[in-house]
């Protein structure tokens, strides 16, 4: 037996939840207003497309919550917060998978990852220039 | 072309991905033309910027997703599209990968990778082009090609047919895939068919004739030139050309049974009929020319006339003449020869032959023969006869004339000369009727019949008795007149007992002379 292997959740535990300020500056450097436009919208967007994708779950509409849950994948990684796309990954595949109950088990650590990435964005917006 | 100069279109729905997308490009020197994250406006935008290439997200907002945005650009704009998602699922990339599209790149990406698929995409767009642009000729080839061409299934389902097929089966090109080619032929075809696959399955191409019945009813010969298609060595069908020979067929036919015709006519002819090589090797006769020279049949006729110049006339010189007219004249026509038969018998013959290149433009000599043995014979009694005749006329008393149909004469004799007091070789140059009464008739031919005539420049009237005369085929080919004098036959009626009185000779010329002036 391989004793290497990790389950998803274990690999998610060790990704940074919240946005990776200095992996984020060195994409734009010396350009500080784009991470600003970019913190901005991940603030308004992503609590957004997590009120729809819970709003779906208990509509049971699973391919709405499938398609929320693979732009908030797509949003995390864009603003460098791997954790909150990995666990967006999972709730994606399990809705895909119609696996109403998997959803659920995911979706807790879902919430949890961006509760922290938006924490984190806001602390960084409001605070001196990152 | 230069990253600086290129010119993106961005489709992203996600606005803060298509922000951080956009800059990256920039920062990267490329030029972004336009941006959106609807499919719908993406295909406009991409008709109205035409940018170099376009960036598109799979999963977009509106109606129109990713890939059928980007299926109906590269389709109606031909424009390169690489696809950024983060759908890494198998069915994703089948899906998007199966529209031709020149990219896919999965997100999350770094800069080099994203510069990486967007040179690639190009590369991949312009060598599909290229592939597109070279089946498009082909295609046009194929389509253009005046032969029927199409694949087909060990089962005879068909995979592709060309137009020219199309028109043969009396079917759309577009509905012939799936249709089975069994459909189109008769039971006996349908075995061809297999029978050419089953041989086929061994690997060598080959042809067969079919008749194939297209959906109007129409039934055409066709000529099958198929070769087997393998895929991994394994026997999936095969491919062909299928050339139209209805015409080709027909005019076989018709040239089959011609030659039966003439074959026929050949066999039967009553005449002799011969071929042969420009220097007199003969190569072919017909039974009736092998009878009359009393060889068994052709075979052993041409076998044993190697010369048809020096071996086949009794006389060299005429052999020889034969030769010089044909080639001087390129024909000869009813010249008369004799010949030899098989066992040396010498026959007559009337013999015509022209020159005629044959089906490879050599020359060759065709002829008949006609045996005249008979009329000959006949001809010659003939001569002998009128021969007699000649010296029997001369020798008689009374003017006798031989005409034939037209009046012509043909013989006169001395009395008759005297009667006309003209030369006797001049008399043949007249005609009867010019030298006797006008109303002389020259139709009795059945028997003998009289009638009394007036004999010009003499003043005298004689009683005619025409006889027909026999030609030497006992055809009548005209009649012996013979004149005797009125008076004698006066001095018959009034029972005087000598012809020799010349007094009453003379006084009933003179009788019958007053009556006619009268």
């Amino acid at each position: 037996m391989n004793t290497d292997y990790k389950q998803p959740s274990e690999i998610l535990a060790t990704l940074p939840s919240t946005p990776d300020v200095v992996a984020l500056r060195s994409r734009f450097p010396g350009d500080p207003q784009l991470l600003n436009q970019l913190l901005e919208m991940f603030l308004e967007d992503a609590p957004a497309r997590c009120q729809r994708l819970q709003d779906a779950l208990r509509a049971q509409q699973l391919d709405i919550v499938a398609r929320m849950a693979h732009a908030i994948k797509g949003i995390g990684s864009t603003v460098e917060a791997p954790a909150l796309s990995a666990a967006a990954k999972a709730v994606e595949l399990a809705a895909k998978c119609r696996d109403e109950t998997e959803v659920v088990r995911h979706l807790p650590q879902l919430l949890g990852n961006l509760d922290a990435a938006l924490e984190q964005a806001r602390r960084l917006m409001e605070g001196p220039t990152p | 072309m230069k990253r600086r100069s290129l010119r993106l279109l961005v489709v992203e729905d996600e606005r803060i991905t298509r922000l951080e997308l956009v800059r990256r490009l920039i920062n990267l020197g490329y030029v972004v033309c336009g941006q959106t994250g609807s499919g719908e406006e993406a295909i406009l935008l991409a008709a109205q910027v035409a940018p170099d290439m376009v960036l598109m997200d799979v999963t977009l907002e509106g109606e129109l997703d990713g890939i059928f945005a980007a299926e109906a650009i590269h389709r109606e704009l031909q424009l390169p599209v690489v696809f950024l998602t983060a759908d890494d699922s198998p069915d994703a990339l089948e899906r998007a990968m199966g529209k031709s599209i020149a990219g896919y790149l999965l997100k999350p990406y770094t800069d080099s990778e994203l510069c990486s698929a967007i040179t690639l995409g190009r590369h991949l767009h312009a060598l599909g082009s290229q592939l597109t642009h070279s089946e498009a000729r082909y295609r046009k080839l194929v389509e253009s090609l005046g032969e029927g061409l199409f694949t087909m299934d060990v089962s005879g389902n068909i995979g592709f047919a060309n137009r020219s097929m199309a028109a043969l089966l009396g079917l759309p090109a577009e509905r012939l895939p799936g249709r089975n080619m069994e459909d189109f032929l008769d039971p006996l075809g349908c075995q061809a068919l297999r029978d050419g696959v089953e041989q086929l399955r061994q690997g060598q191409p080959r042809q067969f004739e079919l008749v194939v019945r297209s959906t109007t009813g129409e039934l055409r010969d066709v000529l099958l030139s198929a070769s087997p298609r393998f895929a991994s060595n394994w026997f999936v069908g095969l491919q062909a050309t299928v050339a139209d020979v209805t015409e080709r067929k027909r005019t076989e036919r018709a040239l089959r049974e011609a030659e039966e015709r003439y074959r026929h006519i050949f066999e039967h002819a009553l005449v002799g009929i011969f071929h042969s090589n420009i220097h007199g090797r003969v190569y072919g006769a017909n039974p009736t020319l092998a009878t009359m020279l009393g060889y068994k049949d052709p075979g052993e006729l041409v076998a044993n006339l190697p010369d048809l110049f020096t071996m086949l006339f009794a006389e060299t010189e005429a052999g020889e003449t034969f030769r010089r007219r044909l080639l001087h004249f390129g024909r000869v026509d009813g010249m008369e020869a004799e010949v030899y038969g098989r066992d040396g018998d010498v026959l007559w013959v009337s013999l015509s032959a022209c020159l005629a290149a044959d089906s490879h433009g050599e020359m060759q000599i065709n002829g008949t023969l006609l045996d005249i043995s008979q009329r000959r014979e006949a001809e010659q009694a003939f001569s002998a006869s009128f021969e007699l005749l000649s010296r029997t006329v001369d020798a008689m008393a009374d003017p006798v004339a031989l005409i034939d149909l037209e009046g012509h004469i043909i013989l006169a004799n001395e009395a008759l000369s005297m009667a006309l007091c003209m030369d006797k070789d001049k008399v043949k140059a007249y005609r009867y009727q010019d030298l006797l009464s006008l109303d002389v008739d020259l139709a009795p031919m059945q028997g003998k019949t009289c009638q009394e005539v007036w004999v010009r420049g003499s003043n005298s009237v004689y009683l005619e008795t025409a006889t027909p005369f026999n030609g030497p085929g006992g055809q009548v080919i005209g009649t012996v007149r013979v004149l005797r004098s009125k008076d004698d036959v006066i001095y018959q009626l009034s029972g005087a007992a000598s012809p020799e009185s010349d007094t009453l000779h003379q006084l009933a010329r003179r009788i019958v002379c007053t009556n006619i002036s009268s």
